[in-house]
């Protein structure tokens, strides 16, 4: 009784039948069969995605087999809806019967036929481990694995105590600071919300003030154009693909996934003073999907265009975003789950790491999460669609409510939940402030939160304009990530010729090797959980790394790195106020990629690393030595613990 | 071009500014030679060799109930067959890319211990995997580590005093099993060859003055302490790394890689007690086949590499390997050919010290909890107590205060002959100096406690942070019993300074801070 034809078969029927159409979104719309008025309002705005062009990258082949040219009107993916907002399936009619067992050993069969490539990647990913090239070689490496975050935060049930063992005072809290504004100040504020601040972006925020530069952090801005043509191609049809032709795929996703990562990194570092990519790091960090398992370069990149668009926007339209988002469907296995086969993966994960955390929700309660989310799928990697056939339809009880719900509604219970806005604050307040929250402080701002209906600005401009943010007992308190340490040092100090348009290019190789072994890929978070953060990030292992590349950022050619962007020292240090007299020069430098001020003992060191035995007074810019004496004040300055504070 | 090969190529352009302290490169009172060092650890060489599996280990596919109608039914598409498993007995079978362990289990030193778990599991991967880390159960929050604890409990002095080689290593970094109730308890380490290198090139020297009392001040606090644990072990790491030898090929896996590492380090005579490594991608939600076939692999392969190195090289007795993971998976498979979430799993304990068979049932399908998930047999930390128990010699009353009463060993690992009990503190002790930091000039002079459990002659030296020594304290015979001793500074500059007390069957360093 089993569907005898596979998938494939049929597929490559239909091909020789049917005319190889070029534009990927219009045949799109036609190939899942699309009906009713969503699919008609829809189809407009498909049309504007970009052609799969020609890109210089894309083996022929691949456009020529693409999933355009495959209208699988009989095929088991029959009935699908191309939807864009996470309730456009409410309007789609219900199925009117449970599907047969044939129909589902069809259906399922089809989608491993689908997604045989990220299988198949997988697989190959295991068996070669993590690897890059350096200097024309493919150097395999062991990266830190960093294994999963711990699940209990220190707030739970544990503060910061002091010195007798009793929990530490709490020295201040939400109310608007109204304390001195100086280096001290917009040095912790733009070290907290930015990567990689400059000193001379410091400087010029003493003069803007508090107010200004908050709003200057916080402002909306143009998002940034389509990198690549290729960039949102959705992922081919493959059916009836050779070995050869999966493996040609395999080297052109890698490529096209460095290329992607090393977009966001230039993104990062050419972005003005603004929190935006902070932001998009934060989300990336909290809806953690990884190109491990995800492979396809059109899901990452959209995913990474949607946390980029909400990075300061709605947190209840992210969670509702996310949810549909395909990236994410391929990431938690949500493809895969429908009525009677559900899978439990995506609804644990929305409940306890997305927006409520653990114990706040029983496992029934991740069943019926998981059972409103069946019947989103995607079948090529950068639209959704909703299959009503295989969406459970059965009445569900979730947190105490029962309906026919859909993830819609399954999004308003949960916002509905007053641990939901004390959840999402907590974790702000964790990688912005400081690793212990007080609970009442939580509380208060949790309820800005829910009083601003979703919106994350108002939340921040508190928390950035507050007396707590900027109490000194704070300062230093938050470990610079991997991604501060690789990427924002070289924003910081102001590299000029950063070329990372070839992934084989020295600085490309530069930053995919260092995030690599300081434990931060873009892309590419260790698990669902995100990177673990606080003390995790510096260990035995990557402390030595840290200081590593960035002594190699300064000195590439005494650890025999050939890199075409460089750091120029004399403009480096013409951002200092008063760059003649050493004593300032140090200051400045230590206050601004410090996370608090050095002790008189640490000090000296990096005055005596300037100077080089000179005595004070001759110090000045135009000595003929003063580029390499400000390297070596950078080399102590990378040396000292406080560094990997901010 | 190799990674070693690369670093070897920095070392050259940086060698102008590199500085390496000269007590490192010759083998110092920190660091003494491999060989001919005294023994200062009381495990007796005992090692534990700690696999976790990351990602909850598909118990059922792993150690197969394969006759079982309930199993074959369960899984129609992705259980395996009697005629795939590798047959231990008629009812139970290895997962087929397990072949690596099938010598081991038929040499009887393989313990398959069915359903461990705890009671009511959590079935989150973060909480579940702090669980299994801390030792603790499910309500209970514990921010330290099980392995953590009981090293504190046998170094009484840590951190003050710190043996010569490091308590514990790690590759892949949790939070908490290093983390102990007075600090860290050991390293992270994933490549010895460089590590070295990069610890030396990046040491900013020692800064012992006052930090503000802030939480900025507690996080500089932590991240000094680390900078100079991780410097006065790099050395040692890096010469038992550079004369320790692998005579066995191993898996090219992340585990095959860390084993390998884990044996170099033991043949190069690192006396570390407890090695913690992972395999990871165990999280096999869906389309398990392949990726659980590739892990299986790497596991058995790994462990037999491991196993068959140590046996070569006549260090097999001094190991044992256990395996843990956060949780099993759900006994049904799931629509997308993969498990959820599941509970009870069995684990394993290889060691020459274990009887080999299976502990428990095979298990009990047809009494599943209302969620599908399996009732757990046995405690994850009965596990854990009977290594430290049976394996290390660790008394009751230590294992007591690690997890709680009521972790017995179990009684199929022996008690080898040459262990000495641990933890009833009838061994030879240094105390911390008192008071310590040290006010040069005080009227009353610095007070060093020892314990010795037999009489023997006892010498005490002063060296500073470069190694060289600064002073003499007194070189003759004691007792046993509890001493103490009383010395004044003189003409010592204020810093860190090292005291030593070595006799003929040990060595043991205590660290002092004097201040003007």
């Amino acid at each position: 009784m089993k569907l005898q034809l596979p998938l494939s078969e049929i597929m490559r029927a239909r091909l020789c039948s049917t005319a190889v159409l070029t534009a990927v979104s219009a045949t799109l719309v036609g190939l899942f069969a699309l009906s009713g008025s969503i699919a008609t309002a829809r189809a407009a705005s498909l049309v504007e995605a970009p052609p799969v062009a020609a890109s210089p990258l894309a083996a022929s082949s691949l456009a020529a087999s693409s999933l355009a040219a495959s209208p699988l009107a009989a095929s088991p993916f029959q009935g699908g809806v191309v939807i864009q907002d996470i309730d456009d399936a409410r309007s789609v009619p219900a199925a009117t019967r449970i599907p047969t067992t044939e129909e589902r050993v069809a259906y399922e069969a089809a989608l491993k036929e689908r997604f045989r490539f990220l299988e198949m990647a997988a697989a190959r990913n295991a068996e070669l481990g993590r690897s890059c090239v350096i200097n024309g070689e493919r150097v395999e490496i062991q990266p830190l694995d960093p294994a999963m975050g711990s699940s209990l935060a220190p707030w739970d049930g544990v503060r910061r105590i002091d010195g007798d063992g009793n929990p530490a005072p709490i020295h201040s809290d939400w109310g608007v600071y109204a304390g001195p504004w100086g280096l001290t100040q917009t040095a912790h504020l733009l070290n907290r919300t930015m990567i990689g601040a400059k000193l001379s972006e410091m400087n010029g925020a003493v003069a803007t003030g508090m107010n200004g530069t908050v709003t200057t952090l916080l402002a909306t801005r143009p998002q940034p154009a389509l990198p690549f043509p290729w960039a949102l191609d959705p992922y081919p049809d493959t059916s009836g693909w050779t070995q050869q032709q999966f493996d040609s795929l395999n080297i052109l996703y890698s490529t096209r996934r460095d290329l992607l990562k090393l977009w966001w990194t230039k993104q990062m570092i050419e972005d003005p003073v603004s929190m935006r990519e902070a932001m998009t790091l934060f989300w990336h960090d909290h809806f953690a999907t990884a190109s491990d398992k995800v492979f396809i370069p059109g899901s990452l990149y959209k995913q990474n265009a949607l946390l980029r668009a909400s990075a300061l926007g709605n947190v209840k339209t992210l969670v509702r975003d996310i949810g549909i988002d395909p990236a994410m469907l391929i990431w938690l296995d949500g493809i895969y789950s429908t009525v009677g086969n559900v899978n439990e993966n995506y609804g644990r994960e929305l409940l306890e790491l997305f927006t409520m955390g653990v114990g706040n929700y029983t496992q029934d309660d991740v069943v019926a999460a998981a059972r409103a989310y069946t019947g989103y799928t995607t079948f090529d990697g950068v639209s959704t669609v909703f299959m009503a056939g295989w969406h459970d339809n059965g009445p569900k009880t979730f947190l105490g409510q029962t309906g026919n719900f859909f993830p819609g509604d399954i999004v308003n219970i949960i916002f509905e939940q007053p641990a939901t806005a004390r959840f999402i604050v907590r974790k702000l307040y964790r990688y912005f402030l400081d690793e212990y929250p007080d609970e009442a402080l939580i509380e208060d701002l949790a309820q800005t939160l829910r009083d601003s209906n979703w919106e994350i600005k108002p939340v921040l401009e508190r928390m950035l304009k507050s007396a707590r943010f900027y109490d000194t007992a704070y300062k230093g308190a938050v470990y610079k990530d991997g991604i501060d340490v690789v990427v924002g040092g070289i924003r910081t100090f102001g590299h000029i010729g950063i070329d990372l348009s070839d992934p084989t290019n020295p600085e490309s190789v530069y930053f995919n090797y260092a995030t690599m072994v300081v434990g931060e890929i873009l892309m590419n978070p260790p698990n669902v959980g995100g990177w673990p953060g606080y003390r995790s990030w510096i260990n035995s292992y990557t402390l030595p790394w840290r200081r590593y590349f960035s002594a190699v950022s300064i000195f590439p050619g005494q650890y025999g790195w050939s890199l075409g962007m460089s750091f120029q020292p004399i403009n480096y240090a013409q951002q200092c106020s008063n760059p003649d007299d050493a004593g300032t020069l140090v200051d400045e430098v230590a206050l601004s990629v410090f996370g608090m001020a050095p002790t008189p003992l640490v000090r000296q060191a990096l005055l005596d690393a300037l100077l080089g035995g000179m005595s004070y007074g001759e110090w000045n810019l135009s000595l003929p030595t003063a580029s390499n004496q400000i390297r070596e004040l950078l080399r102590a300055t990378f040396k000292m613990a406080d560094y990997q504070l901010k | 071009m190799d990674r070693r090969n690369f670093l070897k190529a920095a070392l050259q352009f940086s060698a102008a500014g590199l500085i390496v302290p000269s007590f490192l490169r010759q083998g110092s009172l920190l660091w003494p030679s491999a060989a001919g060092a005294a023994e200062d650890a009381p495990f007796a060489g005992r090692i534990l060799i700690w696999i976790n599996y990351s990602g909850g280990n598909d118990g059922l596919n792993t150690v197969v109930p394969y006759a079982n109608p309930i199993y074959t039914a369960a899984r129609p598409t992705i259980g395996l067959t009697a005629e795939q498993v590798l047959v231990l007995d008629g009812e139970t079978g290895l997962h087929p890319s397990l072949a690596g362990l099938l010598p081991i289990w038929e040499a009887g030193k393989m313990r398959i211990v069915q359903g461990v778990g705890y009671p009511n599991m959590n079935l989150s991967h973060f909480r579940g995997t702090d669980i299994w880390m801390s030792g603790s159960d499910e309500p209970t929050l514990l921010d330290t580590g099980w392995m953590a604890r009981w090293l504190e409990a046998i170094y009484t002095d840590f951190p003050s005093w710190l043996p010569e080689s490091p308590f514990a290593l790690m590759q892949g970094a949790h939070r908490i099993p290093l983390n102990g109730n007075r600090g860290i308890t050991g390293l992270v380490v994933d490549d010895p060859s460089s590590f070295n290198f990069l610890v030396n090139d990046g040491f900013p020297g020692e800064y012992g003055d006052q930090l503000p009392a802030t939480h900025g001040g507690d996080e500089l606090q932590y991240l000094r302490n680390l900078d100079l644990a991780t410097f006065e072990y790099a050395a040692a790491i890096d010469a038992a790394n550079t004369t320790g030898t692998n005579t066995v090929p191993y898996p090219q896996s992340t585990l095959g890689r860390q084993l390998e590492v884990v044996a170099r380090m033991i043949s190069g005579g690192l006396r570390t007690p407890v090695f913690l490594v992972s395999e990871y991608g165990f999280d096999t939600h869906s389309y398990q086949g392949t990726q659980h076939a590739a892990l299986m692999q790497s596991i058995g392969d790994s462990i037999g590499a491991i196993w068959q190195d140590m046996a070569n090289q006549g260090k097999q007795d001094q190991i044992c390997i256990l395996t843990t993971s956060e949780f099993g998976r759900r006994v049904e498979e799931n629509g997308s050919y993969g498990t959820d979430h599941g509970t009870a799993a069995p684990h394993f304990v290889i060691s020459n010290g274990v009887s080999g068979g299976i502990s428990g049932t095979s298990p009990d399908l047809a009494n599943l909890d209302i969620y599908g998930n399996m009732q757990i047999q046995h405690d994850y930390r009965q596990m854990a107590a009977t290594i430290l128990g049976r394996h290390f010699g660790t008394s009751q009353t230590v294992i007591d205060s690690v997890f709680g009463a009521g972790f017995a060993p179990f009684d199929w690992m022996n008690t080898a002959a040459d262990v000495t009990p641990l933890g009833d503190l009838a061994s030879d002790r240094f105390f911390a100096p008192s008071p310590n930091p040290f006010r040069l000039g005080d009227r009353r002079p610095l007070e060093l406690r020892f314990e010795l459990s037999a009489a023997t002659n006892v010498d005490l030296r002063v060296f500073d942070v470069r190694g060289r020594q600064v002073a003499e304290i007194g070189n003759r015979r004691y007792a046993a019993g509890a001493h103490q001793v009383q010395w004044a500074p003189e003409n010592l500059a204020a810093g860190t300074y090292l005291l030593r007390l070595e006799t003929p069957r040990f060595r043991k360093n205590a660290k002092v801070v004097l201040t003007p």
